[in-house]
């Protein structure tokens, strides 16, 4: 194909976002070609400001532009409760529920036995300091519903039993919407176990 | 497109793209083979839980004839496996067998012996109400596993003089001059006597019963695997010498063997 080289490139740059075929990438590429150039300035302006505010709480590794973080500055948050995730968007997802008041810790991965990824490569020596150091009461584990989150969740109970606190899982079931008759067994034998008294 | 029907055990699972994963699968028909599954891990997927590593499947997937990625059509779940998922020291053990199949296994070599005993070790950490059991059978998997991928040791004559190397099992006593002078050459994979061990290279002192454990290890029923006990003492020989063994054949050092502590 012939062409600006300029529109080649942002196109190769912009097939590397998620979700993004090479049909898309044309389609934006041109959308971006036609815009004002104030409006694609404000685009440029965004993505770099992006990269150099944002960065990691010091307290619970979650994404932030001030540090401590907005939610571990709160004062009304409780402090004594922490909600483990793996990555910093779950806190984004369980924050969309506005049902969680607790505090997060944020282990910035998962274990991960046949890629090497062990304890030391995840914020957990971190996690034992807070939990040493500011009498928490429950540990809520919220990672990943697969093997590597269980795996990551079964060995963080572990070495969270000698301090006695109360340490949760979530729940894991029937998506809400969804059909019973479509379930798999392991979803469906999960459900029973956690059901609830009504 | 062809399309392949056969049971299959995932290996592995990583995300791809936003709700995507390619998965590594051990299949009984085909070998080792990997595919995309689409929309996996949407919580409405009708995937479910069936591609996640350590499940025991049935599998339909389709693609080009030798590609090197297929696409996944249909996965059932034969074994959950639940039992050995929720114990930590099960499926760090379990972990640590899949690594062995999966860091050894070239794409597309079928081994059959292979798989079964995959297959039959993951029912047997399954079912295992003992965990110091299991600990036992991961160094039987590994001889089991290393005999069925060729390099089955040679226990019953002395790999440099060939004389038949004959103590009784029943008469053995842990005492006698016997027992303490035998060897095992690592990487011929092999026993050595009493006269040859002077000046060999590369030799590890073992007791003759644990050459006749090794020997109930290769030829036992699969399925009784959990059967075989021996002494604590000659465990820790055993498991030496097949960790030694393993290291020899296993080109990459296989990444969850500092998980196996923990
Ligand atoms: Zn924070
Ligand atoms: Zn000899």
């Amino acid at each position: 194909m012939k062409g600006p080289e300029s529109l080649f490139k942002l196109i190769e740059e912009l097939r590397k976002l998620p979700g993004v075929g090479r049909k898309t990438a044309e389609r934006l590429a041109f959308y971006i070609l036609k815009s004002q150039r104030h409006e694609t300035d404000a685009l440029v302006k965004a993505i770099s400001e992006l990269k150099e505010k944002v960065r990691l709480c010091s307290i619970c590794s979650s994404i932030t532009e001030t540090d401590p973080c907005n939610i571990c500055s709160d004062m009304n948050r409780e402090k004594n409760t922490l909600c483990v995730v793996e990555e910093p968007h779950d806190v984004f997802a369980i924050e969309k529920t506005k049902e969680y008041k607790g505090s997060y810790h944020v282990l910035m991965g998962v274990l991960s036995p046949l890629d090497g990824i062990g304890p030391s490569d995840l914020k957990i020596e971190e996690l034992l300091s807070r939990v040493r150091e500011n009498g928490i009461r429950e540990v809520i584990l919220a990672t990943n519903p697969n093997l590597e989150g269980e795996a990551t969740a079964m060995y963080i109970a572990k070495v969270l039993k000698p301090f006695g606190m109360k340490v949760t899982r979530i729940a894991r079931g029937l998506p809400v919407g969804g059909d019973l008759e479509y379930a798999d067994e392991v979803t469906l034998t999960k459900s029973i176990e956690g059901r609830q008294e009504m | 497109m062809p399309l392949y029907t056969t049971d299959a055990i995932v290996l592995k699972s990583i995300n791809l793209g936003e709700a995507d994963k390619i998965v590594t699968f051990f299949t009984r028909r085909y070998g080792k083979i990997q595919g995309v599954a689409k929309g996996v891990r949407r919580t409405k997927s009708r995937f479910g839980a069936s591609l996640e590593p350590l499940t025991y499947i049935n599998l339909i997937y389709f693609g080009k004839e030798h590609t090197n990625l297929y696409k996944i059509n249909t996965s059932d779940i034969l074994e959950p496996f639940n039992k050995l998922k929720e114990d930590f020291d099960k499926l760090k053990k379990s972990l640590f067998i899949c690594d062995i199949v999966n860091s050894t296994l070239k794409e597309l070599d079928v081994n059959l012996k292979i798989f079964e005993l995959f297959l039959n070790t993951l029912k047997i950490i399954n079912r295992a109400k003992e965990i110091e059991k299991v600990d036992i059978l991961l160094d039987i998997f590994s001889l089991r596993f290393l005999s069925a991928s060729g390099f089955t040791p040679k226990l019953n004559n002395c790999i440099y003089c060939n004389k038949i190397l004959s103590f009784n099992s029943t008469l053995h006593t842990p005492h006698s001059a016997l027992s303490e002078r035998l060897g095992f050459h690592i990487s011929k994979g092999g026993v050595v006597c009493r006269e040859c061990l002077n000046g060999s290279e590369d030799v590890v002192r073992i007791n003759s019963g644990t050459i006749n454990f090794m020997k109930k290890a290769l030829t036992i029923n699969i399925s009784n695997l959990d059967r075989l006990s021996m002494p604590h003492k000659m465990e820790r020989e055993l498991h030496k010498i097949i960790c030694d063994y393993i290291n020899v054949h296993i080109d990459r050092k296989l990444k969850s063997y500092n998980l196996i502590d923990l």
